[in-house]
Order: C-alpha cells, then sequence, then structure tokens
C-alpha cells in the first residue's frame, strides 16, 4: 500500500468513526429523566383522555359486528391470524385493559410492563379499524411513541414508580443522567419530523411546485365545503398559496429541527400550527389530534421548570 | 447501558428509520408507517372556477322511497370514507359489491334500531356522482341528482321479482 493509500484509508476511517461518534452522541448523549417523564406523563394523559372520550363504550368491540366480507387485513394483522377477530367480548376486554394500561403508564405505577402492555394492546387497538377499508393517519405516531415507550426508562421519574423505590429505599429522587433518558425522546422527535418529510416528499414527487402555485389549495378547500375554509379560499387565494408553500417548505425543512435548535424553534410550532390550521379549515376530518398529543416530546419541560421557579424566586 | 442494549437500540433505530424510508420511497403501507400522501395530488378546478372530482356516494332508501345521503353516524362504527373506498375497492366485483352493500344496510339498520335519530332504511344506492363545491345533498324525500347509480340493494324489490 502506497502512501497516497494510506492516507485515504485513514481519510475514510477518520471520517466513519466522526460519523458514528456523531450517531452516538445523537442518541445517546446523557441525559436527565425529567424530560421523558414529564412527556411521558402528559402524552399517556392526552391520549387516555382523547381515545376514550372518542371511543368510549364499545366503539372497538362495535367492529366484531361488521359483516366478515369488510375485513381486509394489512400490515402485521395478515401475519396474525390468531388475533380473536370478530369477538365483541375479547374486543372489549383488549379495550378495557388497554385503557388501564395507559392510565398505570401515566401515573407511573408498574410503568415497565404497563408501557408494554399498553403497546401490545395498542397495536391491536389503534391497528384494529385499519383492516375495514381504509387507512386513516391518525393513529399511526401514537403507536409508534407506544412501541418505543415501551422499549425505554420513561418510568424512572414524574412516576409513582420512583417515589415507592424511594420510599423503600431502593432508589433516589434525585436525577441521575443517563442515555436511558435521551434516546427515546430523541427516536420519537426523528419519526415525528419523518413523517413530515415523508409527507413534503410526497406532494414534490406527486405534483411538484404546481401542488403550492396553482388553485389547488383554494380547490381543495372549496370541495371540502367547510364553511371558513369556503370564506379563506373565496377571499384569500393568495394567502391559500402562501400556506401552501410555507407547508410545503416547513415538511421539507423538518429533519433540520433535529439537529438545529434554532431550526426546532421554527419548523416544530410551525408542523404544530399547520394541523390548528387544517382543523380549522377543514374541519374534523383532518384534524389529527392524536397525532398533534405526540408534540409532548418536543416541549422542554426541564427548562420550563427551570424558569417557573426562577420566576418564582 | 451495556453495549448489548446499545447494539439492539441502534438495530431499533434502524428499523424505524428504514421502514418510513421504505414507505415513502416505495409509496406503501406498512401501519403504523406510511408515505404519508394524502391530499399530495392537485384537486383541478373546472372552468368556471369550481373544483369537479368524481366520488361515490353512498345513499339509503328510506321506507318513503327518499334517499338519505350517509352519515358518519348511520354506519357507526364505519366512517363515509371509510366504507366509500370499501365498495369502491369491490366495485369490480359484482358478488363482493352486493355483499358489501347487504352488510353496510345491515349496519345501518342496526344502528338505526339501536339509536332513534338514525332514520330507518329500506334499502342501500351506491352512485357515482361528479362533484363541485356546489354538489346538490339530497333532501329525505329527494333523489339525488346529476349521478350514475353503481349498484343497489333493496330487499322488498328483490323479494317482489
Amino acid at each position: 500500500m502506497n502512501q497516497a493509500e494510506t492516507a485515504a484509508r485513514e481519510h475514510h476511517l477518520a471520517f466513519y468513526r466522526w460519523l458514528a461518534a456523531g450517531w452516538s452522541r445523537f442518541w445517546f448523549k446523557p441525559a436527565l429523566g425529567f424530560n421523558l417523564g414529564v412527556s411521558r406523563f402528559v402524552f399517556f394523559a392526552l391520549i387516555s383522555w382523547f381515545y376514550y372520550d372518542r371511543y368510549s363504550g364499545d366503539a372497538l368491540a362495535m367492529w366484531a359486528l361488521v359483516p366478515d366480507q369488510f375485513w381486509e387485513p394489512v400490515s402485521y394483522f395478515r401475519a396474525l391470524p390468531f388475533l380473536p377477530t370478530h369477538s365483541y367480548e375479547a374486543l372489549s376486554a383488549i379495550a378495557l385493559a388497554w385503557h388501564l394500561a395507559l392510565f398505570l403508564s401515566c401515573v407511573g405505577l408498574f410503568t415497565r410492563y404497563s408501557t408494554k402492555v399498553a403497546a401490545v394492546l395498542g397495536l391491536i387497538y389503534l391497528g384494529y379499524p385499519h383492516n375495514f377499508g381504509k387507512i386513516h393517519h391518525s393513529d399511526h405516531m401514537v403507536t409508534v411513541v407506544l412501541c418505543i415507550l415501551a422499549w425505554s426508562r420513561c418510568g424512572d421519574y414524574f412516576s409513582l414508580d420512583q417515589h415507592i423505590k424511594a420510599l423503600r429505599g431502593k432508589g433516589s429522587l434525585a436525577p441521575i443522567a443517563s442515555a436511558e433518558y435521551r434516546w427515546p425522546l430523541r427516536f420519537i422527535q426523528t419519526i415525528l419530523m419523518l413523517s413530515y418529510f415523508e409527507a413534503g416528499y410526497s406532494k414534490l414527487t406527486n405534483s411538484g411546485l404546481e401542488w403550492v402555485f396553482s388553485d389547488n389549495i383554494v380547490n381543495l378547500l372549496m370541495a371540502w365545503g367547510v364553511p371558513r375554509g369556503v370564506y379563506v379560499a373565496t377571499h384569500f387565494p393568495m394567502l391559500c398559496r402562501i400556506m401552501g408553500g410555507w407547508t410545503l417548505i416547513a415538511q421539507l425543512m423538518s429533519l433540520t429541527a433535529l439537529f438545529s435548535w434554532r431550526a426546532a424553534c421554527i419548523f416544530v410550532p410551525a408542523l404544530f400550527f399547520f394541523h390548528v390550521g387544517s382543523r380549522l379549515t377543514m374541519g374534523d376530518a383532518v384534524a389529527f389530534t392524536a397525532l398533534m398529543m405526540c408534540y409532548t416530546f418536543w416541549i422542554p419541560w426541564e427548562w420550563i421548570w427551570k424558569k417557573t421557579v426562577k420566576l418564582r424566586q | 447501558m451495556t453495549s448489548a442494549r446499545k447494539t439492539i437500540l441502534n438495530l431499533f433505530f434502524l428499523l424505524g428509520i428504514g421502514i418510513s424510508i421504505l414507505d415513502m420511497l416505495s409509496k406503501r403501507e406498512d401501519f403504523p408507517f406510511a408515505p404519508y400522501s394524502m391530499y399530495s395530488g392537485i384537486y383541478r378546478s373546472e372552468a368556471n372556477g369550481k373544483p369537479a372530482y368524481e366520488t361515490l356516494v353512498i345513499v339509503f332508501v328510506t321506507p318513503e322511497g327518499g334517499e338519505l345521503e350517509s352519515q358518519n353516524r348511520f354506519i357507526y362504527p364505519f366512517d363515509n370514507l371509510r366504507l366509500m373506498l370499501s365498495l369502491e375497492k369491490a366495485t369490480n366485483d359484482p358478488a363482493l359489491l352486493r355483499s358489501r352493500l347487504i352488510g353496510a344496510l345491515h349496519i345501518n339498520q342496526r344502528i338505526s334500531a339501536r339509536n332513534s335519530s338514525v332514520p330507518r332504511s329500506i334499502g342501500i344506492r351506491l352512485y357515482r356522482q361528479k362533484a363541485t363545491s356546489e354538489r346538490k345533498v339530497p333532501q329525505q324525500t329527494g333523489k339525488l341528482a346529476d349521478a350514475m347509480l353503481i349498484a343497489e340493494y333493496l330487499p322488498a324489490k328483490e323479494a317482489a321479482k
């Protein structure tokens, strides 16, 4: 091997080392558990309320009464023929157990087990209705978040488990920094931002810039027919193009929020308010309320807590 | 954190990111991952500036012979979009379409028996309609305008035959 080849090899090795160090720092840089603990509490509280409110009673079990000819299994349901499909009692039991697991995960009791139960049953509860005709996209992110939290140690802080451990003298209430408290937040943030990038990519590849610069948004709002949206489309067609353009920019730039705090301050609220705007102009059908609840993992709870304490002093 | 756990987590990250990217590039759905391509198409307008697109419309036939456009609460736990797509997928298979129409009517009749605010129906029709922002919404006594009938299921009519 000559000198030039050795130098090139060293150069490549240095690049891979830099990449590996960056990857490791991104996922595993030690963090305190406060952010993850509070996010867990808020997220489970919100989705417990949302799904109980939305699907209270026998909502899941009602699918068991839908005739078999509508059943079109998707994704992992194709590989799970043993699922208790079309059993009213089984689906009722799953719904009840899921809501109980959500509550326990929220208060942080038996969190290691309750989050796993919430994830497994969530895959059934949230996925089941998608096997009938159409996959709606509002539950996807919640399902992913449940699976990520099931693998995490999100119950170490801001939980009953933590207090019970401290009372028994087996743990401490004092915060300890660990990589275990960084990666779940990072992973959820990554998948969330990736979903917006995918949406932007789809718009660009399916329609190109015509998606922004044509009458597309005006026509969309007119077609949906929500009075507020129709008013905006009729009176402010240019605003529709500007909002469409900003949506596309925010979606395509969403991944930068993972690497830059400044970008996160711009694009994360922009994407959140994109949902607010969609709901106002297009109605409940595009609410994505459950997805919006996943933004809790972007909130810097520790920073807010410190600021609040400072203000009180 | 042990190195074994770190390795498993790295694989977990790669799996999540990998499926997301794969779905994005291949435009396929792998719940709970998706390409999120909703509303990525262009809504075209007609010459007069009103949007036009074809849509399926499900209507229930009332005992008086009128038509009532389906609403989410008529077909719970289905919603209109789910049921519409479910029927649309069956339009090339008359037997499947018929069985799904029968199923949809049974769902509606079960709901109306439980809930007095849901009108009673004696049949179901599926139309294809060119929709605009001024699409005529049928009243309980009216008939759906400017629409092409694709299929219907009227048990009383079939029994009379």
